[in-house]
């Protein structure tokens, strides 16, 4: 029993080991895998999210010209797939790991992310363009001609190249 | 070592069983690990098999069955010393003979797959249900039975629609 | 004297921590037979696996268990891998196996608090659980999460340590380290704990043989079969474990070997850490997996772990099947019950260290 003694005297030297969460401060790493963040202007509602998610918590769905990105937490398991297999980087794990929520919040809570769709300069139809962290991922130089590129639809780009290649 | 191992199972499989009904290959990792695949063509063979491992002290790991076409095929995984000896047995006649009497490490597998896939096991020492309940019919998990998308652990469209009017509605307010 | 009285115990019970029903035989005070009863979590989540597709079963086997919940996906990316023919990076397998011994260290450390309560030595399983909490500490630092690391994908793995994580590991393996030693050095000479311990639940060698036990429950009993010696994957033959086995086959056996194992993970952690070779560590986060076959086996913190894939070509398995490590041990309690006390079922059952929800799945 005196090996143990040691042990228990210095534990009662050393006072409690619990934090007085939520009263006090805890232990919070900067990686816990939390809620998600979308940043909307980096998106460009691919679905891959929606596709490895293997609990079904993130939907995406095209309201008019925006696409609606909503993820449920009721169902989410904060595995992080989405955020690894995201090919843009839009999507971001925090570690607010604040999840208790009321019955009557229960389908309100959610992340929503509105992806909005732009107009070609050239034709008027509306697409989600290329957003530059994924282009970034292609080239490795970004002139101004592949972001000029960039703002148009895929039809117009195809004439816009084809044409630059034959003057 | 383990190649003179492989060898020695190799020659055992071939002098014990006839030649015309099995396949056999063997692959080798890049860790040096051999496993060994072995295909019969006689569902009763698997009991020479069983024999076999059991003369070189080994163990089952493992019985996966699997759905083919009409009928099941039943893959065992046995352990010889770090050797895995992969058989592959089709059933054409939904029957094959246990092989716990030989080795008593394949008791649950067994059991486990003639509950779930209703395959019928000749002189299995202890028959009792491993997972399922007496009243619930053998080989129940085969059949299709229309569940609502929730049961596959999808979330489901009527989910969504209400998680989207609660968001309309919250529009609708601010 | 001679009357036996039969006693259920479960299936929900106050002193049960996962469904399971007992039918204990007793005359007198010790146990005459034993007869097990389980099936009250089956979930059907081997069908579930082939529903979804490989990236979401990434996340799904990790599901399965929690306690050895890493090894899940590790085996099964292992079973991808070799169908697609990809070998990860150097880097990549060492990062592997760093979170899988992470995960053992945790694991056995659970398991051995658990009997320290079950024993009635409650101060000793509260110091356990604290020294435990430092390798909590580790998982949700570099990985996030306390339990499901969520560390691997197909070709090599989610995450990267840089120096300045490296430093955090090694400064709190070496908190971890004394405390080890000093816990430790309780369970092995401590007289309440050697008193229900030794003797107790005795597996002999031949039937551990012929049950075909795996993991601490068999090296117990002196059977050596540990996957990372007998069949090295990732960087396992570089690494090189050391060879645990104690011979008496009783609940101080497996508590020792789980305890010398906690030792050399923490060796092995601090091993990989230090060779850590450069490169990527992760090749290609989608790649394509044609149709073939594949069975892969690692070991888990309770034994043995095998995987069996059968893919088709498309984005989802044809047929996954899986084996956990409990699932062979749970007939030994057969052997290793009968003769001893009442008192000693729970401590005999938890030396096995029991996960029915994953035996089930």
């Amino acid at each position: 029993m005196s090996g143990f003694l040691k042990i228990a005297i210095r534990n009662l030297l050393k006072g409690p080991v619990t934090d007085p969460y939520p009263f006090g401060k805890t232990f919070i790493p900067e990686k816990l895998r939390g809620k998600l963040k979308v940043d909307a202007s980096i998106c460009t509602a691919c679905g891959t999210c929606q596709e490895v998610c293997p609990s079904g918590a993130i939907y995406i769905k095209k309201e008019n010209d925006v696409y609606v990105h909503t993820t449920w937490y009721n169902t989410c398991c904060f595995c992080g797939n989405c955020e690894f297999f995201c090919p843009t980087g839009a999507i971001k794990l925090t570690n607010d790991f604040h999840t208790a929520n009321t019955k009557e919040e229960k389908f309100k809570f959610v992340t929503i992310a509105a992806i909005s769709e732009k107009e070609c300069p050239v034709c008027g139809n509306k697409f989600v363009p290329a957003t530059l962290p994924l282009i970034e991922k292609s080239y490795p130089h970004i002139n101004d001609e592949i972001k000029n590129l960039m703002k148009l639809c895929p039809e117009c780009r195809k004439k816009a190249a084809f044409e630059r290649l034959y003057q | 070592m383990k190649e003179t191992l492989k060898r020695k199972i190799i020659a055992e499989i071939k002098e014990r069983l006839d030649k015309d009904k099995y396949d056999i290959k063997d692959e080798l990792d890049l860790y040096g690990n051999i496993q060994i695949w072995l295909k019969l063509y006689d569902r009763k063979d698997i009991l020479h098999i069983a024999q076999i491992v059991k003369d070189f002290g080994g163990r089952c790991v493992i019985i996966s069955a699997y759905k083919k076409d009409d009928h099941h095929v039943l893959v065992y995984h046995l352990d010889i010393d770090g050797i895995l000896l992969n058989v592959e047995v089709e059933l054409f006649d939904n029957t094959v003979d246990s092989i716990t009497p030989i080795l008593k490490s394949a008791d649950w597998t067994e059991r486990e797959f003639k509950e779930m896939f209703g395959i019928k096991l000749l002189n299995h020492p202890n028959p009792k249900r491993l997972f399922l309940d007496e009243s619930i019919a053998e080989g129940i998990l085969g059949e299709y039975m229309p569940l609502s998308q929730a049961m596959n652990g999808a979330a489901t469209c009527s989910m969504w629609e209400k998680i989207e009017s609660e968001r309309h509605k919250d529009e609708q307010n601010n | 004297m001679s009357k036996i009285t039969k006693i259920p115990i479960g299936p929900f019970h106050i002193g049960l921590e996962e469904p399971i029903y007992f039918k204990i035989d007793i005359e007198g005070e010790s146990v005459k037979n034993v007869d097990m009863i389980n099936g009250f979590v089956h979930r059907g989540i081997e069908y579930l696996a082939m529903q979804k597709n490989f990236f979401q079963n990434l996340i799904l086997t990790e599901r399965v268990c929690s306690l050895c919940s890493n090894n899940h996906p590790f085996t099964y990316v292992m079973a991808v891998e070799k169908i697609a023919n990809i070998k990860p990076t150097k880097r990549a397998l060492y990062l592997r196996v760093v979170a899988d011994e992470v995960k053992r260290v945790a694991s056995h450390m659970f398991n051995l608090s658990m009997l320290a309560h079950l024993v009635g030595f409650h101060t000793l399983m509260t110091q356990t659980m604290e020294a435990r909490e430092i390798v909590q500490d580790i998982k949700e630092s570099i990985w996030g999460n306390r339990m499901d690391m969520s560390a691997n994908t197909l070709t090599g793995v989610k995450y990267d340590v840089d120096k300045e994580q490296i430093d955090y590991i090694l400064k709190r393996l070496k908190e971890l380290e004394p405390q080890v030693d000093e816990i430790m050095d309780v369970y092995f000479n401590n007289k309440i704990v050697k008193a229900r311990t030794k003797g107790v639940g005795v597996l002999p060698y031949e039937d551990a043989l012929r049950l075909g036990v795996t993991g601490p429950t068999a090296r117990g009993s002196g059977v050596m079969n540990d996957v990372r010696i007998k069949a090295p994957y990732a960087a396992y033959d570089e690494l090189k474990p050391k060879i645990i086995i104690e011979k008496d086959g009783d609940v101080y056996s497996r508590t020792k070997v789980r305890w010398r194992e906690v030792k050399d993970s923490i060796r092995l952690i601090r091993l990989a850490l230090k060779n850590l070779p450069q490169g990527k560590v992760v090749l290609q986060k989608r790649p394509h997996i044609p149709a073939g076959e594949a069975v892969s086996r690692s070991e888990a913190p309770r034994g043995e772990l095998i995987y069996y894939l059968k893919t088709n070509g498309l984005q989802k398995p044809e047929r996954m099947r899986w084996r956990v490590p409990t699932y062979m041990n749970w007939e030994s309690l057969r052997v290793m019950i009968p003769g001893n006390k009442l008192t000693d079922v729970a401590v005999i059952f938890n030396s096995i260290d029991p996960c029915i929800s994953c035996t089930e799945r």
